[in-house]
């Protein structure tokens, strides 16, 4: 279990700061963490990852950190700012609507680990 | 007792009619054998990227107008993240906070007292592929479906000022069946509930009248017809009502209408919210949409099945059952539409077309543009009876002929003889001929047996092979019996 | 006829092939022995295709025999590809565990145009996982070396393209940039390495890492090869919505040694990154070089660079977690079994079959930097906290853009140091993180900006190469072509090969 003076603790040791701190912002003071083993917990379930106890420690210290780091970008006003998420100013990207040729089903099943009746097959899902 | 109202939200999708799928040049089709409708695209291979089918967007477009939708001047498509293996990216392309089309409205007539439901968004997707679930601790999956474009429509609860919300299991259905007409309308989907190109979601919720927060919500999935839709729904209401009388809370869950048993059973805890995390795609570039494109989308809009049916009543007469019977299909309303343009009584052939057209119809299992029947057809034969020159029974095998070799009435009488005979020379010969014929009739009808000048009228028909007109046939039968 | 045809550029082979000095099939011959003679200590090849490569061979010198196709300069020229983009059955293994045997069933749109320029496949090149690392330390299948010292790190994530050039085991490569992965290793293995405008070139086929950076390039031996390069694999494709559809020039036509008038602005930021002095020192020779050329120089300011790498480090791993989630076992790549027994009722903590076998072979099949990422990019894409992570970042993003724009309305290109300092030694950084991130500080603010930028040898530290970024307005390579190109012809750095 990660407990919040472990990771503290880690974090501040000055022996362990890099050029990294200093580049993108000094260690808050006194800063605490921001994920509980319970968050790690859960943004591993939303990720389908089945971790280790351990790794689950190495990633909080990993992932508190840098989230330490993006507090800097808290300290910019981007209250007017448009984001970016195209660097492109290109709109109406189109293709016209002409049905084209599929995949032989074998090149469509060619890298499936398992496959019967020319489907993908998979554990019993469950009707949740 | 607390009286208690209950409130429906929609969440309906439906499957766009394009060639190929929304994101890559794979068929849209039904059925078909597993996995052979696939390309890295839509199979989510490793570097496969998606590119929007302009046709998807331009239909989704004009189903947002028909639904009275402002079309958002740009619109985004996002990533919705949850894993399932049918969803071979395990992100779906959906929308969110820049969707196609919002704030629209579908107008219902609810037993004569017209709703606009209001709808707060209509939304562009692709499609999951299909999970087959087979015996044993194995399942299969089929991604042929995987990426046809989807078009998801949700109403509003609470409705913003003017407009109204589905209260009712009924209204739920006529909303569902209201937005299937529009969509078939506008050519845009073949919305088929039972082969799943239209789907719907209803959440039911019911609260004691004059309260004016929500009660608790329960979503109700596998409704695949009108008829569980209403069923589900209804059944839905009345547990709840039931759960609360009995003083129990209605739990936030979904649950699965079983068609079979006519009940709702609990399938998974709705506690707390998915978490999609939801984001811009990078793979895709913004829709951006002109004034100019979206008027000439809505100029182009045909008139739809509601404003047809009030028109087809108020200017045919028509009471509102015979409407609905006449637009619920638009290929019938408008072969209607043409033949009450092109005839006289357009009641008259309103009946004929909601009985013996349909009857056809239903008889052969055809769809009516695949008959060789046009309304210039029924409009000839209907004037042939008008004119005398055949009668009703004639007609309706003159009908049948038509609609099976797509000759004109005209034709076809005049091919097989099947004028009436108006002509009195004509017709006097044959009750001549049929008095004399029947010297004891004749005497018995003298006799005061008057019943019989029908007998005498089945003669003379059955002579003329049923050609004869029966107003003639009747004075000239009466003048000779009795004079 | 010389015995080391493998030591050549493309225009070199070229020259060869046209003039029938060599054929195609000697060509890759070399370039074959040469790969099993050095391979074994350089390592940057994950998969080596000789047999494939011959066939080709055979088949352009039947192709150049009947005269055709001479003047392509593509033509029979040996060519590695990172291990992150499709070939049609060849393995495709982004060097993750997870792909271990994936054999795509199309080429990607640049291995498509490489075919049809008739370049000879070589082999796949190792890399980071996924692309995901600054050392190609992070490859789930072994590390590469860089050619100058074995000891050192030959950079990444294309580690193994920039590396196979620079021990001559192919005469070009393709990296892919996120951040820096072409330039960085370029940079650290003494060779070429220009990352393109964003959209310049498809990545229809490279496996994503973070879709609104991704960006393929070259990796050469000189400018001259990457312009030729360019010129093959740059242009619009109807299978990328994100291609540009603009005029592809000639990009050969700017080889020109000619920086007359030509503005440089030099931000100060960049050498704040703990820069290595002797990093330094070269970067601002080359620029006073450039300078007695003719060039005007100008120190400036971006003060949003600064905010690169914490922007960077939350829109990266936000992409990679949606792009990888894909790789669950169920389609492609590796399957692990779920655990027998899991098939339970559904509860909140119970575990269907299909989630832990979902689980199991992402737990499995992904290395540890991919996981961080994976988990960063999840948290920062969460309902309540998207607006401070993800939102944020893009909004700064936004304003890194505004920054060059800003510096390119008063200069034509930008120089900076590739890296703060030059290869370090394998194992150094990889228990520190955030010191192994510091690699890509430079380069990572032009894939933010989606802008071009290329990095060529400007001199050598203790015999470990050091580069020079240019960067450019977005579609001006012409200008980085240009302005390499004088700076190459007036060095000797990029002639220098490491002694192996």
């Amino acid at each position: 279990m990660i407990e919040h003076a472990q990771c503290y603790n880690w974090a501040a040791s000055e022996n362990q700061r890099t050029a990294f701190d200093t580049l993108v912002g000094a260690y808050p003071q006194g800063g605490c963490m921001k994920l509980t083993a319970q968050d790690i917990a859960d943004v591993a379930r939303l990720s389908r990852l089945e971790l280790t106890e351990e790794e689950k420690e190495t990633l909080a210290g990993h992932i508190n950190r840098l989230l330490e780091h993006f507090e800097k970008l808290q300290q910019l006003d981007t209250e007017a700012v448009e984001p970016t998420s195209h660097v492109i100013p290109v709109f109406n990207v189109f293709r016209k609507d002409e049905p084209g040729e599929s995949l032989p089903v074998n090149d469509v099943l060619a890298n499936a680990p398992d496959v019967a009746d020319d489907c993908f097959v998979v554990p019993r899902v469950v009707e949740t | 007792m607390a009286e208690y109202e209950p409130i429906i939200g929609m969440e309906v999708h439906v499957e766009l009619q394009t060639r190929s799928k929304m994101f890559c040049s794979c068929e849209v089709a039904f059925g078909g054998e597993p996995n052979t409708r696939c390309c890295p695209v839509c199979l989510g291979l490793p570097g496969s990227l998606p590119v929007i089918n302009e046709k998807a967007v331009e239909y989704m477009a004009r189903a947002a107008l028909a639904l009275n939708c402002t079309i958002l001047p740009q619109c985004i498509f996002h990533r919705k993240n949850y894993y399932y293996p049918d969803l071979p990216k395990n992100y779906q392309i959906s929308q969110y906070d820049y969707p196609l089309g919002v704030n629209g409205w579908v107008e219902i007539l609810a037993g004569g007292r017209s709703k606009k439901i209001a709808i707060r968004r209509v939304h562009m997707e692709e499609d999951t592929g299909k999970l087959l679930h087979v015996s044993g601790n194995r399942s299969y999956v089929d991604y042929n479906r995987s990426g046809v474009p989807l078009m998801e429509i949700v109403t509003q609860n609470p409705p913003p000022e003017g407009l109204d919300q589905i209260e009712s299991a009924e209204e739920a259905r006529e909303y569902l069946q209201r937005l299937r007409q529009i969509l078939l309308y506008l050519g845009v989907s073949d919305v088929k509930m039972e082969e799943g190109s239209m789907r719907c979601e209803p959440n039911v919720s019911v609260r004691p009248k004059g309260q004016s927060e929500f009660g608790v919500k329960t979503e109700i999935k596998n409704l695949n017809s009108f008829r569980a839709v209403y069923l589900g729904v209804d059944y839905e209401i009345k547990r709840q009502i039931r759960v609360l009388e009995q003083g129990g809370k209605v739990v936030q869950e979904t649950r699965r209408w079983d068609d079979e048993r006519g009940v709702t059973v609990p399938m998974r805890s709705k506690e707390f919210e998915q978490e999609y995390r939801y984001f811009p795609d990078p793979d895709l570039v913004p829709l951006r949409f002109t004034e100019e494109w979206i008027e000439k989308l809505r100029s182009e809009l045909p008139e739809l099945p509601l404003a047809k049916l009030k028109r087809f009543m108020s200017d045919y007469g028509l009471a509102q059952a015979d409407a609905e019977v006449l637009i619920d299909s638009p290929d019938l309303a408008e072969f209607y539409d043409a033949c009450a343009v092109g005839y006289k009584d357009p009641k008259a052939v309103a009946n004929w077309i909601t009985t013996e057209l349909l009857r056809l119809l239903n008889a052969t299992g055809k769809k009516l543009n695949e008959t060789k029947l046009t309304p210039t057809h029924l409009c000839g034969l209907l004037e042939l009876v008008d004119g005398g020159t055949i009668n009703r029974n004639t007609a309706k095998a003159v009908f049948e002929e038509m609609f099976t070799t797509g000759k004109t009435a005209p034709e076809i009488v005049r091919q097989k003889g099947l004028e009436q005979v108006s002509d009195e020379a004509a017709i006097e010969s044959v009750v001549n001929r049929v008095l004399d014929a029947n010297p004891n009739e004749v005497k018995r009808y003298r006799a005061g047996e008057i019943k019989l000048l029908s007998w005498f009228v089945g003669q003379v028909m059955r002579e003329t092979k049923g050609k004869a007109n029966p107003a003639t046939v009747n004075k000239l039968l009466r003048e000779k019996l009795e004079s | 006829m010389t015995d080391a045809l493998y030591e050549l550029t493309i225009h070199e082979i070229h020259d060869l092939l046209r003039s029938k000095q060599v054929s195609a099939r000697e060509v890759a011959e070399s370039f074959i022995r040469r790969i099993e003679e050095v391979d074994s200590r350089v390592r940057a090849f994950i998969t080596t295709t000789p047999e494939h490569a011959l066939k080709q061979a055979e088949a352009v010198d039947e192709v150049l025999s009947r005269g055709d196709l001479l003047a392509n300069p593509l033509v029979g020229i040996p060519v590695a590809i990172k291990d992150n983009m499709c070939t049609r059955g060849i393995l495709t293994t982004c060097a993750s565990k997870i792909l271990y045997n994936y054999k795509p069933i199309y080429d990607a749109t640049v291995v498509e145009r490489l075919n049809e320029s008739r370049a000879i496949l070589v082999g796949k090149t190792n890399l980071d996982e996924f692309a995901m690392g600054s050392s190609t330390e992070n490859s789930g299948f072994f590390v590469t070396r860089n050619p100058w010292n074995l000891d050192t790190v030959p950079g990444g994530s294309s580690g193994g393209s920039a590396a196979a050039v620079a021990a001559n085991e192919c005469a070009f490569a393709l990296g892919s940039d996120t951040g820096g992965s072409i330039r960085q290793p370029a940079s650290f293995c003494g060779v070429v390495g220009m990352k393109p405008t964003y959209g310049r070139v498809s990545r229809y086929g490279l496996v994503a890492f973070a879709s609104s950076l991704d960006q393929i390039g070259p990796i050469t031996k000189d400018v001259t090869d990457c312009a030729i390069v360019l010129n093959a694999i740059c242009g619009k494709d109807p299978r990328d919505s994100t291609s540009l559809d603009v005029p592809v020039p000639d990009f050969t036509q700017s080889l020109r040694a000619d920086v007359k008038g030509l503005k440089i602005g030099v931000p100060k930021e960049f050498f704040g990154f703990g820069t290595d002095p002797e990093v330094e020192d070269a970067v601002r020779s080359a620029v006073d070089l450039l300078v007695e050329l003719g060039a005007h120089a100008e120190e400036t300011s971006m003060p949003s660079v600064e905010y690169g790498l914490a922007v960077y480090y939350i829109i990266a791993p936000a992409e990679c977690s949606s792009n990888l989630a894909r790789y669950d076992g169920v389609r492609y790549g590796l399957r692990v079994a779920p655990d027998s027994g899991t098939v339970t009722r559904q509860t909140r903590e119970a575990k269907s079959s299909i989630v832990s076998m979902f689980e199991k072979t992402r737990e499995q099949g992904f290395g540890a930097e991919v996981k961080q990422r994976i988990m960063i990019g999840t948290y920062a894409l969460s309902a309540g906290y998207y607006d401070a992570y993800y939102l944020k970042a893009q909004k700064v993003r936004t304003l890194l853009r505004r920054d060059f724009d800003k510096a390119f309305e008063k200069f034509d290109v930008l120089i900076t140091p590739t890296s703060p300092t030059v290869a370090f030694g394998i194992g150094e950084r990889a228990d520190d993180p955030y010191a192994m991130k510091l690699a890509d500080i430079c380069t990572i603010p032009a894939n933010l900006a989606g802008i071009p930028g290329i990095s060529v040898p400007c001199g050598f530290k203790e015999e470990l190469p050091i580069g020079l970024q240019i960067m450019a307005r977005g579609l001006d390579e012409e200008t980085l072509i240009r302005v390499a190109f004088t700076y190459e012809q007036h060095t000797e750095h990029h002639r220098k090969r490491p002694p192996l």
